[in-house]
């Protein structure tokens, strides 16, 4: 590829080597010089004509084009620096001597350089102990006004319009192939200073024996760094997408969601005309656009990501198939990764014959927090089983033995309320070793089940052991093996 | 789980600690038992020796509280065990002493029968025994000389007399020591030769107590012998005593009805009662209608399961006027100016409970047990089936009223747990628990050991138990001091009165 800038058969230097749009350099220093630009634009706009003139310079120094020369003697001008503004036009004129307002700037040099002069005179009277006046304000070819005399202004008088508007800006054209024939016109006329232009509208038409001719119409505004690209084989009229989002590791999906991603931060040549795209990054809230390319032009796109509403849990532990339930609702077994709500959770482990693990856990917004578990064999308790169903047949035959007691006292009582029981009755005497029979079942049921509270109790084996890690985002990371590609979570620890 | 295991655990001790049962409550309720038994003492709980057999209660009055005694024993050869039956307020179910199973001064065949008195001479609270194959009594008291033993007459004894087959305590109208009558105690010898005495009483005499037989004047009427195996008394007045004794009179007389007097213990005979061919007549003496006059209650064949019992009562209105000839003995009036002056109770089927072969009449006493002013007839049955257990006995109590007893249906007194063979209703007293009113007290003789049952409750009216009062003591607000001298009140042999 080729960067042409034509006028009247002038071209540029190719800017990079001929391997698609990848001109990271000169892409990288257009950049460059548009942010330069673009700066210095919105300090003229700010009246900070002198921060102003700076970045043109700047820009200049990044890429030696006219235009900066041209904003960057506005700038001075307008500050009140006729010397350094008149310099700056004289460069103007000499880096492009065939500009079609050549005539117009050197009027306005001879009539800065009067005003220089002017203002030295005026500075020299003001102050005839010969202190320096003010820099720039003095011709820079070192003319001074003769004594007594006050130099003549010429009567021109400066543009109406000295105003951003009336910056000069740049337009580039690249063409593919590189031999294509490019011809700018502004108003019905061949531009001569491209790429260094006015603001205004211009047809650009690209032409190579091989393919369609490809006219494009390109809208100018002033102090503008526009890049137009021309593709002939793709017959496609090319823009630029810049794309940056606040997080790391996002992916770019254009118009295909399916597709291949792009890393962002993102920058492209893509065709003009509205496109979709999906910004995704895992943990994060995808964020969808509309976005339409315009043509040389580049959309600036600053996106800010939002951290998913839910996080993710993954337990690990030494004993896999144990079950895992988060609020008591079951959800696999270890190994187990899975979404939940940010928040605190309460996570319990279960798996025969170890012992149970349960912690809250706090999941964040996004993130994934792992947790390492170390389960412990659990205390058996058969014992503590036995002898609590020891305890609960004593007690349930100490409870028949009291309801037996109690029938036969009532029916005792019955009895002497009737005037015939006698006080030897062998039925009292048994109702006596029936209560003591109730009452030592009842102890027997009550040590059984203290000794069966014991044995729950009692547990020599330490408890599992669970780490919460710190969280930590997680990645979708492509993948590509022997047997086909797709998308993995990898993780370690 | 674990929480879970430890609540439900921890649920079961307090529950534990809520329902365990109290075996107190069986004691108290036994405590409280509305018929108190008293188990036969010492040697006598010994299978077979039927103690209870023979029982007799004595009362007096020692400051101001009535208590009563009851002695017993299982017939000839066997201890006499005295019991503190009533101290006022309960029943006394520990033997104060035993006698005469091993002293070598007690006569051979002790414990025969048994009789009671307040007072004998200087010594008081006695009880007397009869050894009639010795011809001897003996004689224990709580107080005075020898109380520490028996004492035995006459010395040398009265050999094959019999004497002391039954004996019966008559006061005699004095009062030796403060609130205790003094007695006289008939006792019987019913095979004394001709010329020999057939009755001997035992009475103090100012500083000794001394065996006399009855005053020569009495003789036996013609063609009656055996004079005395069952003797019954009841107060006529102040001043005499009715006293019935079986006797064998050929077959047609069961008893001799006599008289006696207090003062001298003279006697006259009045009349002989109607027995049928007996081999054993039992009588009572007591009045059941209320006319200050004794009934008599004889129970024909008594000894015998093979006949329907019943019971001959006679109104004491039939009790002739004036003492027989000489010699003779006339029957009882039967008819008076009231009408019939014999009645007869037979053994009526109740629930649960047999007449078939149960010896309806085997032991009676007639004594106020419900404090209405009539005597109340008890009638044992030792050998009635109670429920499916055999012989385990009962008691029949006959209310008395104006109508005399057997005019209303009988309370039967049983054992609420009774014992095959037990024979409760054997023999029959009471005790006297407060002014005009007696507790009835039963042997069971054949158990193992034998027990006296003490019914507290008749289940007569006034006499029924209920939640409230299982027991159905009177305590006497008045003391029985200003009540009057108490009167001794003995049973005798088998029967009583």
């Amino acid at each position: 590829m080729r960067l042409w800038v034509l006028t009247c058969g002038i071209a540029l230097a190719c800017l990079a080597p001929s391997t698609g749009f990848a001109q990271n350099n000169s892409e990288a220093q257009l950049d460059v010089a548009r942010n330069h630009m673009e700066r210095g634009r919105d300090f003229f706009a700010q009246a900070r004509f002198t921060e102003a003139a700076q970045e043109f310079l700047a820009a200049y120094e990044v890429q030696p084009f006219s235009a900066f020369l041209f904003n960057a003697g506005v700038a001075y001008e307008r500050h009140g620096e006729p010397a350094r503004a008149a310099e700056l036009f004289r460069s103007y004129i000499e880096r492009d001597p065939e500009a079609s307002d050549a005539s117009d700037v050197r009027a306005r040099i001879e009539r800065l350089r009067a005003q220089a002069l002017a203002a030295a005179a005026a500075f020299q009277q003001a102050n005839p102990d010969g202190t320096t006046p003010p820099d720039g304000t003095t011709p820079p070819d070192g003319t001074t006004p003769p004594d007594g005399t006050t130099p003549v202004v010429p009567t021109t008088t400066p543009p109406a319009d000295e105003t951003p508007a009336s910056f000069k800006s740049l337009l580039y054209i690249e063409t593919v192939p590189v031999d294509a024939h490019v011809t700018i016109l502004h108003e019905g006329q061949p531009v001569t200073n491209a790429p260094t232009v006015d603001p205004g509208d211009y047809t650009v038409r690209v032409e190579h024996p091989d393919y369609n001719t490809k006219e494009v119409t390109i809208r100018v505004r002033p102090n503008e760094l526009l890049r137009y690209v021309c593709d002939l084989s793709r017959a496609e009229t090319i823009g630029f997408m810049s794309v940056q989002v606040n997080v790391e590791g996002a992916r770019l999906f254009i118009d295909d969601h399916e597709g291949a991603s792009n890393q962002i931060p993102y920058r492209t040549p893509l065709p003009i005309g509205p496109h979709h795209i999906w910004i995704e990054r895992s943990g994060y809230q995808p964020i969808e656009r509309d976005v339409t390319i315009e043509v040389a032009r580049q959309l600036e796109l600053r996106e800010t990501m939002e951290r998913l509403n839910n996080g993710r849990i993954r337990v690990i532990g030494n004993v896999r198939g144990a079950t895992i339930y988060i609020d008591n609702n079951r959800v696999g077994a270890v190994p187990w990764e899975g979404d939940v709500s940010s928040g605190s959770h309460n996570v319990r482990v279960e798996a025969d014959g170890m012992k149970d693990w349960d912690e809250a856990v706090e999941v964040s917004r996004g993130q994934l927090t792992p947790i390492r578990l170390r389960m412990r064999p659990s205390v058996s308790r058969g014992g503590a089983w036995v002898t609590a169903t020891f305890s609960a047949l004593s007690l349930g035959g100490a409870i028949a033995l009291s309801m037996l007691t109690d029938n036969l006292h009532d029916e005792l009582a019955a009895e002497s309320a009737a005037g015939t029981l006698a006080s030897n009755d062998s039925r009292v005497q048994r109702g006596f070793w029936m209560s003591i029979g109730a009452d030592a079942a009842y102890g027997v049921a009550a040590g059984l089940a203290i000794l069966s509270i014991y044995y729950f109790i009692r547990d020599p084996l330490p408890d599992s052991e669970g780490t919460i890690l710190e969280p930590r985002d997680w990645a979708l990371l492509p993948t590509m093996d022997a047997h086909g590609g797709g998308a993995a979570f990898r993780w370690s620890f | 789980m674990q929480r879970t295991q430890i609540g439900f655990l921890s649920l079961l001790l307090v529950t534990l600690a809520l329902v365990g049962c109290d075996p107190t409550k069986f004691t108290k309720i036994a405590d409280g038992a509305p018929v108190r038994v008293i188990e036969a003492p010492g040697s006598a709980r010994v299978n077979g020796t039927g103690f209870g057999s023979q029982m007799a209660t004595y009362s007096s009055v020692q400051g101001g509280v009535l208590v009563s005694r009851l002695a017993g024993s299982g017939g000839g050869g066997t201890q006499v065990s005295v019991f503190p039956i009533f101290d006022g307020t309960s029943v006394g179910e520990s033997a104060l002493f035993d006698y005469c199973l091993s002293e070598a001064d007690c006569g051979v065949g002790i414990g025969a029968s048994v009789a009671g008195v307040a007072a004998l001479a200087d010594r008081k609270l006695c009880a007397v025994s009869g050894a009639p194959a010795a011809g001897q009594i003996v004689y224990r008291c709580e107080s005075g000389a020898d109380s520490s033993r028996g004492l035995r007459l006459p010395l040398g004894g009265l050999p094959g007399t019999g004497m002391g087959t039954a004996m019966v305590a008559v006061p005699d109208g004095t009062t030796i020591h403060s609130g205790s009558e003094n007695v006289r105690v008939v006792i019987s010898a019913p095979t004394a030769a001709a010329g020999q005495s057939s009755l001997y009483y035992l009475r103090d005499s100012a500083a000794s107590t001394s065996l006399f037989p009855v005053p020569p004047t009495f003789t036996l009427p013609t063609g009656v012998a055996g004079l005395g195996d069952h003797l019954a008394i009841a107060p006529i007045d102040d001043a005499r005593t009715l006293l019935v004794a079986t006797a064998n009179a050929g077959g047609t007389k069961s008893a001799v009805v006599l008289v006696m007097n207090n003062s001298d213990a003279s006697l006259e005979v009045r009349a002989c009662l109607d027995g049928g061919t007996v081999a054993r007549t039992v009588v009572a003496a007591g009045d059941l209608n209320g006319d200050g006059l004794p009934e008599i209650a004889v129970a024909e064949d008594g000894n015998s399961p093979l006949r329907t019992p019943t019971v001959n009562v006679f109104d004491g209105r039939g009790l002739p006027e004036t003492a027989a000839p000489s010699g003779t003995c006339p029957p009882w009036n039967t008819v008076s100016t009231s009408g019939a002056q014999r009645s007869t109770i037979t053994c009526e089927e109740s629930s649960g409970i047999s007449c078939t072969g149960n010896v309806f009449g085997y032991a009676m006493h007639i004594a106020d047990v419900n404090a209405d002013g009539f005597g109340e007839l008890m009638i044992g049955a030792p050998f009635a089936a109670v429920g499916d257990t055999g012989s385990a006995g009962v008691v029949y109590v006959y209310p008395g009223g104006v109508g005399g007893a057997g005019a209303l249906p009988p309370a039967v007194l049983k054992s609420s747990d009774p014992s095959a063979n037990g024979n409760l209703g054997r023999a029959i007293t009471t005790f006297q628990s407060s002014p005009g009113r007696w507790e009835i007290v039963a042997a069971e003789t054949g158990s193992s050991p034998a027990h006296l049952f003490v019914f507290l409750c008749s289940g007569l009216n006034g006499d029924a138990a209920s939640s409230v009062a299982p027991q159905c003591l009177l305590t006497s607000a008045t003391p029985m001091v200003d009540a009057g001298p108490s009167r001794t009140d003995a049973s005798v042999g088998d029967s009583g009165s």
